[in-house]
């Protein structure tokens, strides 16, 4: 079953500001998408719509099968969990244990079964020790694990993170790009959609979606979608390190066989 | 002509139970017409040290002098007139999206040529000087700062800057969350606006961006300059110690170092050298 169906979506804020023109995708349970465009190409209202945030869209889009609508909305929200791209935005507990709870509490979860549901995720996000910390003690990165947390205490099957690592200086971005890694291992049914321009994140994705005024421009494994050289750059994104060092050594007329597809392989290949 | 920081040190909080030292003992020198690095991880006293460049802070004991203004501790004599030195050292903080506030983009960033003293006309012509600058055409200029996209934003942010001229420009982390062409179009506007004369002060995370475009960096580390030098210098040595990232480049040319390529770093500074000297190398 698919996670997600989005069927001929379109949206406009204003009638002459179309920011999704027809787009039509589905992903499927389990795999890690990562969504990109650059500022302002629509990604963002997309994830509104996905969140049930804007409802007045044209096209249908359905969660677990289910129609998103007004009246589904509270169904369809109890399986997914999203990431905001401040850290600071969306801390509203007075602790770390308590902006755990927060979801928690809100679904009137015994309390007694609460304070094992908190130990169990800030153990998983690594935030075991800080859990009487205040947000004032905590760094940018440490913040977004402690959403994250919160968001997986409430047991999603789906997963958005809407840009939650913009913020992050680059030691804050690892560390939530490897919770991400170690959390998938653990559920092999989680399904993630990162919106991002992050294009570094993106090669670790199963798939990736290019987003372009409004619309689905290219949408592939990294490989597929990485060789599309021009048509990303007109669209502003760059490439990852690992193509543009495999572009610039071609330029060199080296020749560098398909089967190289990452930083790794092309060091291995290198020095052989 | 330069900025002098000598024996700066800056503790929030003095005088009470709890004291931080931001700074301590800071003496450096950035030199007029640099593109200088301020690195370090994060609490390292960045944010604290550019605050003093135009004055928000005072340091608790030293002297800091931009060209000829003294920015002193209280009880030292220091120069009380701070317009002409807001309008020689521009600074533009993380974010600076969030400072937008007018109604039209042209109002916004005409704002600081007013408050300088400029006619509305002039101030005017200052703002569509400086939204050129950042690659705002006409169209925006009567738009509203609130309904365009972030990238855009910030580059009015940035607009209602350089509308001032600013001799020095400080920007603190200016490509975060932007699309990566979005930041390396951001990195060329400062390349040129140094080449035009200006000196740029860069505080940053982003370690590439250091080796690809400054031309001096000093690195901190609690509230003390650790290092400092070239780019190309710095990242020559192990600069983990200091939780900063290598440079892809570098952290690459590294590991063919490690099975017996030859790479010069010396002008090791955007991909197409790292792959000119992977195919020399090989020879």
């Amino acid at each position: 079953m698919n996670v997600v169906e989005v069927k001929d979506l379109t949206y406009a804020y204003t009638e002459e500001k179309i920011v999704l023109n027809g787009v039509s995708f589905s992903l499927e349970e389990g795999k890690y998408y990562c969504l990109v465009g650059h500022n302002g190409s629509g990604k963002s209202t997309l994830a509104k719509c996905l969140m049930g945030l804007v409802l007045r869209f044209e096209g249908s889009i359905s969660l677990f099968g289910i129609p998103l609508s007004g009246k589904t909305l509270r169904e369809i929200r109890s399986h997914v969990g999203i990431v905001f791209q401040n850290p600071d935005n969306q801390f509203v507990g007075s602790t770390v244990a308590d902006d755990i709870a927060f979801g928690l509490e809100n679904k009137r979860v015994p309390h007694e079964q609460m304070q094992g549901i908190i130990e169990s995720f800030a153990e998983k996000t690594g935030m075991i020790e800080h859990l009487n910390h205040e947000p004032s003690a905590l760094s940018g990165g440490q913040k977004q694990r402690v959403a994250i947390a919160g968001v997986l205490a409430m047991g999603p099957d789906l997963v958005i993170l809407d840009e939650a690592t913009s913020m992050l200086d680059p030691k804050g971005k690892n560390e939530i790009l490897n919770l991400i890694h170690s959390l998938r291992k653990e559920n092999p049914k989680l399904t993630i959609l990162s919106i991002t321009h992050d294009v570094e994140e993106a090669t670790r994705a199963d798939e990736i979606i290019v987003f372009n005024k409004g619309k689905i421009i290219l949408k592939g494994k990294p490989e597929e979608v990485f060789v599309h050289r021009e048509e990303l750059a007109s669209i502003q994104l760059g490439l990852p390190f690992f193509y543009q060092l495999r572009f610039a050594l071609e330029e060199q007329g080296m020749q560098i066989p398909p089967s190289v597809k990452d930083l790794e392989s092309l060091e291995a290949y290198l020095c052989r | 002509m330069s900025i002098r920081f000598e024996d700066v040190t800056y503790v929030y909080n003095p005088k009470t139970p709890e004291p931080v030292e931001a700074l301590h003992n800071i003496s450096l020198e950035i030199e007029e017409g640099s593109f200088t690095a301020l690195i370090g991880r994060t609490g390292c006293g960045k944010s604290t040290l550019v605050q003093h460049l135009n004055a928000l802070l005072h340091p608790t004991s030293g002297t800091v002098f931009i060209d000829t203004f003294v920015n002193a501790s209280q009880k030292k004599k220091r120069d009380k007139k701070l317009k002409p030195l807001r309008e020689k050292v521009g600074l533009v903080f993380q974010f600076p999206e969030y400072q937008l506030f007018e109604e039209t983009i042209e109002k916004d960033v005409a704002f600081g040529p007013k408050n300088f003293g400029d006619s509305d006309e002039v101030a005017l012509e200052k703002a569509h000087e400086a939204l050129q600058l950042v690659g705002l055409d006409e169209s925006f200029y009567k738009r509203s700062p609130f309904e365009i996209s972030g990238g855009e934003k910030r580059r009015v942010a940035l607009a209602g800057v350089l509308a001032m001229k600013p001799k020095y420009l400080v920007v603190d982390e200016p490509t975060a969350g932007l699309d990566p062409l979005g930041a390396k179009k951001l990195m060329e506007l400062f390349t040129k606006i140094h080449e035009a004369g200006s000196t740029i002060i860069l505080v940053t995370h982003d370690m590439d961006l250091v080796l690809g475009y400054c031309t001096d960096v000093f690195v901190l580390d609690h509230g003390k300059v650790a290092l400092k030098g070239k780019p190309n210098d710095l990242f020559g040595q192990d600069v983990s110690r200091f939780s900063l990232q290598t440079p892809a480049i570098f952290d690459f040319a590294f590991r063919l170092e490690k099975a017996g390529y030859k790479i010069d770093k010396n002008k090791l500074n955007r991909v197409e050298d790292l792959a000119k000297a992977i195919v020399e190398g090989r020879r």
